[in-house]
């Protein structure tokens, strides 16, 4: 497989987890403009564990998950009973104030002859834990596909779950869900916590893909993409936003003759579908049809 | 026992309800009626927990409830629809009956005579139906309060008589029962007292015979005018 190939399905894999991330929030009915704040929140504390106090990479990696997913825990304080237009612009002012912070983040210490480590707008460099671990870019890739693929798994037996099934009432009517005796507030905030863990994940991985992360790592564009991602490919299943991330990186940007144009056709694309599929291509109604098509075949 | 006292709401500085008090025993069920803006919905608001009330108390079995979350009234026993059925649409019949909780949902879709559209999402359902699965949802729970918010409201004849023969076939013995409702042919049919509110008074408050024979009912509906 080519390099150029292998670095497109790791941005694919690591993307996949930032939409994921917009996906599990936009189950309990919250459009998140703020996501990219939890990749680069993973990315900076998995590449710190890592390359400032030599953590091994899968330790690294998971440190960047928990760091995102206790920040998810910590905004959810304030955000989690807001809901509608307030949570959207909430989350746009969070991912806006973390690129900002670590536009002044400057935290080296010597790493052999060289200080390493975030170093405000230039951002953090020298992530090389896999490549010092001697992990091939194949078998990365792998690893990013294998933990996209479980966590695809996780969430659609959580969202089967008495738990997912309060996430889904939650999303569709806050006060139905309450007077069924739904802690609204709770399941907000747990995933909240959640969504902040799974971005970071992506963080982790990317960052010690491209061994480095700045601060424009948490421009908007990429919680808008993680939340068109979910939109084009379906709200109903979490193979929506992986479909997603698949037909806007996989399909539009291997398309060399599209070079200039991706975005064009990427924002058409979202626009279109919002139109005749406001819930994406697998949305309730399509994977109800399908798993009874599949029920029916069984029988 | 379920206990209103003295409860009153106000939106915006416009009373609402303005101190009502009812009592409602174990077993009982109580019809509320009034005319539109009578605060019908509000009351069951209040007793929800989606409303708080700005004086009074509300008390189940001596239990405040009063200033509680609706999730936290729920699990206290309170079960509720809403005046409009509130169906979970992109989720199957089954999953908005069982709605989270752990409870076999089979007996209940039996009981509403919607087993064989389990699997169907709820969107797909006709008024009819939505409001009984909506009534399968409430009782799912096995309530201590069950506040029925015109469960036959925009029914035909035929379906309203399908709610009104599943209402008493569902309701256990125990359960308080508190059914807004416009139908007073419902009301009559199995409620044991009425209350009557206007402008957010209670001006009524016994048998369903000695309705029409109230005068401040009768001027509430008619008109002094009329009325007399």
């Amino acid at each position: 497989m080519s390099d150029y190939a292998v670095s497109l399905l790791v941005r694919i894999g690591v993307e996949a987890f930032v939409a994921l991330s917009a996906y599990l929030l936009l189950v309990i009915g919250r459009v998140s403009f703020g996501q990219q704040a939890f990749f680069v929140i993973g990315g900076y504390a998995a590449g710190i564990a890592t390359a400032l106090y030599g953590a091994p990479l899968a330790v690294g990696i998971m440190v960047g998950a928990v760091a995102a997913g206790v920040a998810g825990a910590l905004l959810s304080a304030v955000m989690a009973p807001v809901g509608g237009i307030y949570f959207a612009a909430g989350s746009l002012a969070f991912g806006e104030l973390v690129r900002v912070a670590l536009l002044s983040f400057h935290y080296q210490v010597p790493v052999g002859a060289d200080l390493t480590g975030p170093a405000g707008a230039d951002g953090f460099r020298g992530v090389r834990a896999l490549f010092t671990g001697g992990v091939s870019a194949t078998a990365f890739m792998l690893a990013v596909a294998g933990l996209v693929a479980l966590t695809f798994l996780a969430i659609a037996l959580l969202l089967r779950s008495r738990w997912g099934e309060a996430m889904r009432m939650v999303g569709e009517d806050e006060t139905a869900s309450a007077s069924l005796g739904v802690r609204v507030r709770r399941v907000a905030a747990l995933t909240m916590a959640g969504a902040g863990a799974l971005a970071g994940l992506g963080g982790g991985l990317f960052v010690h893909y491209a061994t480095y992360m700045e601060p424009g790592h948490s421009d908007v564009m990429l919680g808008v993409h993680s939340l068109a991602y979910a939109f084009i490919g379906g709200l109903g299943t979490p193979l929506g936003p992986i479909i997603g991330v698949a037909l806007d990186i996989g399909l539009l940007e291997s398309f060399r003759f599209l070079a200039g144009y991706r975005m064009i056709v990427f924002g058409g694309l979202v626009m279109g579908l919002l139109v005749v599929r406001p819930r994406g291509l697998l949305d309730e109604v399509a994977v109800h049809r399908l798993s009874r098509l599949v029920a029916w075949g069984r029988r | 026992m379920l206990s209103v006292e003295g409860v009153s709401v106000r939106f915006a500085g416009i009373s609402a309800l303005s101190s009502v008090s009812l009592a409602v025993a174990a077993g009982e069920r109580l019809g509320v009626v009034g005319p539109n803006g009578a605060g019908k919905t509000t009351l069951l608001n209040v007793v929800a927990g989606l409303v708080r009330p700005a004086a009074g108390a509300i008390r189940l079995d001596g239990r405040p409830l009063t200033g509680l979350a609706p999730d936290a009234v729920a699990r206290a026993g309170v079960a509720r629809t809403f005046q409009s059925p509130r169906l979970f649409s992109r989720m199957t019949v089954e999953e908005n009956v069982r709605a989270g909780r752990s409870l076999d949902a089979e007996p209940w879709l039996r009981l509403v005579g919607l087993l064989p559209r389990r699997g169907d999402l709820a969107a797909a359902l006709p008024p009819g139906e939505a409001r009984r699965l909506e009534l399968a949802r409430a009782l799912a729970g096995a309530p201590h309060v069950l506040l029925l918010d015109e469960p036959c409201g925009g029914l035909s004849a035929a379906e309203t008589e399908d709610i009104a023969a599943l209402l008493e076939r569902a309701v256990t013995p125990a359960t308080i029962l508190v059914v807004v409702e416009h139908k007073l042919r419902v009301i009559s049919r199995f409620c044991q007292r009425v209350a009557v509110l206007h402008l957010g008074e209670k001006i009524f408050d016994g048998p369903p015979t000695a309705l029409r024979a109230d005068r401040r009912v009768l001027d509430a509906y008619l008109g002094k005018a009329r009325a007399s």
